[in-house]
């Protein structure tokens, strides 16, 4: 019932590793897997509530191309997910309620333009057009809550705001965007806020950084479970996270990177950390 | 390390069953309980209790001994099924025990009223409120020997309010004569005023044959004179097992989600509803919210599922399956079956 927050997470995770517009002919990719864990959820109150524990395994590929020094393109394809459900078991008689159950496929593939805009002083300002492709299953599973997509195309329009500063002899980074998440099929649409600072140390080697996002939905979708007809859904979510990521440099132009992430407030989404790591190309 | 090493791992762990089990706290107190919840019974009429044994996770366990007990067998007999037997009138308890798995001893009582067929008129407010005006004695001047002489009387002695039909009953006659000397009265007629309704011999033997209200009359000749008594009586129809049909209560939240209302679970004709009231308010917000009976309010496992929640606001009922006792689940449980996520419940009844 979270899918679409965990694919922009990651989607978002991704993008950001990838810093500024990239020159004609350049690129960066990147290999992940992503995962999370969670027995407790968010409630459409902001409560804390608990439930069978769900798991959630992305391995993802993700592209950032330089079409030209002023357009990109960028790819996220989540090509293997597994959704799944640990078994539940009596502690009193060991009797195996339900046993465990998972569903496997591809994700919802994000496609996006990134556009250069006239810099704003010494800010790097861009424009990002995202498309969700509902190539995952909205319905899936024994009993269609292991879903690895929301079955719903949406599109995302973000300005992507960037600049260098240093403090004292070492350079820093800040990046943001503020996006508006057009969503159909009845869901709510969302505004997206977003944070990002790191650091890069050891010659270069080594970058780390912090982030922070936030979706806020408007609340103007139409889907509840009065209309859903039993349809597995998960509208009006909202999450508040804090981020964290290392990226080592292990040779000339690749690495690995490692990531977590947890919620600090949210609802209708799991309350559990998510980790990732991931082998990125860059050149 | 080698960018394909790297990415041979992360292939490797992306078919990677991720394993793992949640411990469900299932255990509730095992109980005994009499599923048979009489009010009353009528003097002779057989029934017979049942009860159930619900373990340590809410489950009914059949053949389970029962060990019932009457606490007095002159009002009623019990055997070791539960077939009774109500003897007289009054108030009684009824026990049924079991050793549970655990080896623990466990009971449950129900007390009931044994209610007899006819509902007699006590003698005291016979005496006062047939007290009839008698005539003073008489004294006869012209016999030789100096007598007292009364108006002679004819009496029905057990008289009743009330009989129920199908019932049998035998009058009994209390009669005076001149000398105010209880005697047998030479001959008596008994005659009912609707014989649809009461029907009665020569002996005053009586037979209730439906609902309605008749009268009785006893009469008989004596020096010519026709004296008479009357008995109005009410006959009802036959209730010889009466049972709880319904309970009542409150839905309630156990979560983070809205859930709140009334209920009424009910026996109506031969179908058990259970209805939601018009204060009834449930979350849209959460998706797969099914409703379930239960006897474990920690779980579905062992519950009886109603189906999807569709109103979620308001009154509403679902009709049970016809094989469901109104006394067969203790919990309604709502649960949002897809997460596993309890939302609320409701007590059925303790």
């Amino acid at each position: 019932m979270k899918f679409k927050y965990l694919i922009v997470l990651i989607f978002t995770f991704s993008f950001s590793k990838a810093q500024w517009l990239k020159e004609k002919g350049k690129g960066y990719y990147k290999l992940g897997a992503w995962s999370l864990l969670a027995d407790e959820h968010f409630t459409n109150l902001g409560g804390v509530d608990p439930n069978a524990t769900r798991g959630l395994f992305i391995s993802s590929f993700f592209a950032h191309y330089g079409l030209s020094n002023k357009v990109n393109l960028i790819t996220y394809i989540p090509f293997f997910v597994k959704n799944y459900q640990f078994a539940q078991i009596s502690k009193t008689t060991g009797k195996e309620y339900e046993p465990r159950r998972e569903f496997n496929s591809i994700g919802d593939i994000n496609l996006a333009v990134e556009f250069k805009i006239t810099p704003l002083s010494k800010w790097a300002f861009s424009g990002t057009l995202l498309l969700g492709i509902t190539s995952g299953k909205n319905v899936a599973g024994f009993d269609g809550s292991y879903q690895t997509g929301d079955g719903e195309f949406n599109q995302q329009l973000q300005l992507n705001l960037g600049k260098s500063f240093s403090l004292g002899k070492q350079a820093f980074y800040l990046k943001s965007y503020l996006g508006f998440n057009n969503r159909s099929g009845g869901f709510s649409d969302e505004l997206h806020s977003f944070g990002e600072t790191g650091t890069q140390l050891w010659n270069s080697k080594l970058l780390v950084l912090g982030r922070l996002h936030w979706i806020k939905p408007l609340y103007n979708g139409t889907l509840d479970a009065s209309n859903a007809n039993g349809a597995i859904f998960a509208n009006n979510i909202e999450s508040f996270t804090l981020g964290g990521e290392f990226a080592i440099n292990l040779g000339t132009n690749w690495g690995v990177s490692f990531a977590a992430t947890t919620p600090l407030f949210g609802k209708i989404i799991f309350n559990g950390n998510s980790y990732s790591g991931g082998l990125f190309l860059n050149y | 390390m080698k960018p394909q090493t790297l990415i041979q791992i992360l292939f490797f762990s992306a078919f990677i069953g991720c394993t793992g089990i949640d411990i469900i706290e299932d255990y509730v107190p095992p109980v005994v309980r009499i599923t048979t919840p009489v009010t009353s019974l009528t003097v002779g009429t057989n029934f017979q209790f049942e009860a159930l044994y619900f373990n340590v996770i809410g489950e009914p366990t059949p053949g389970v001994e029962l060990r019932w007990e009457s606490s007095d067998p002159n009002l009623l007999e019990i055997d070791t099924l539960g077939n009774v037997i109500p003897k007289k009138e009054g108030v009684v308890t009824l026990t049924v025990r079991v050793t549970s798995e655990e080896g623990k001893e466990l009971s449950d009582q129900i007390n009931f009223e044994i209610k007899n067929t006819v509902v007699l008129i006590p003698k005291d407010m016979t005496e006062e409120e047939e007290e009839e005006e008698t005539d003073p004695p008489e004294m006869n001047t012209m016999s030789s020997t100096l007598t007292m002489t009364v108006t002679p009387t004819l009496q029905i002695s057990n008289r009743i309010a009330q009989i129920t039909v199908g019932a049998e009953y035998l009058f009994e006659l209390q009669f005076t004569n001149a000398l105010g000397e209880e005697v047998q009265p030479n001959s008596v007629l008994w005659e009912s005023s609707d014989l649809e309704v009461l029907s009665i011999d020569e002996n005053g033997n009586l037979t209730a044959l439906s609902a309605g209200t008749a009268s009785v009359t006893v009469s008989t000749i004596v020096s010519e004179t026709l004296i008479s008594y009357t008995n109005i009586i009410q006959v009802v129809d036959p209730v010889t097992v009466s049972m709880v049909t319904s309970y009542t209560g409150i839905v309630e939240t156990t979560s983070s989600y809205q859930l709140e209302g009334s209920f009424t679970l009910a026996i109506e004709g031969d179908q058990l509803i259970l209805s939601l009231g018009s204060d009834y308010k449930a979350s849209t917000a959460l998706p797969g919210l099914y409703i379930y009976l239960s006897n474990n309010n920690n779980t579905t496992s062992q519950a009886l599922e109603l189906g999807p929640v569709t109103v979620f606001q308001g009154a509403h009922e679902y009709i049970l399956p016809s094989q469901v006792g109104l006394m067969d689940y203790q919990y309604i449980l709502y649960w949002c079956k897809p997460f596993n996520v309890k939302v609320g419940h409701a007590k059925i009844y303790d």
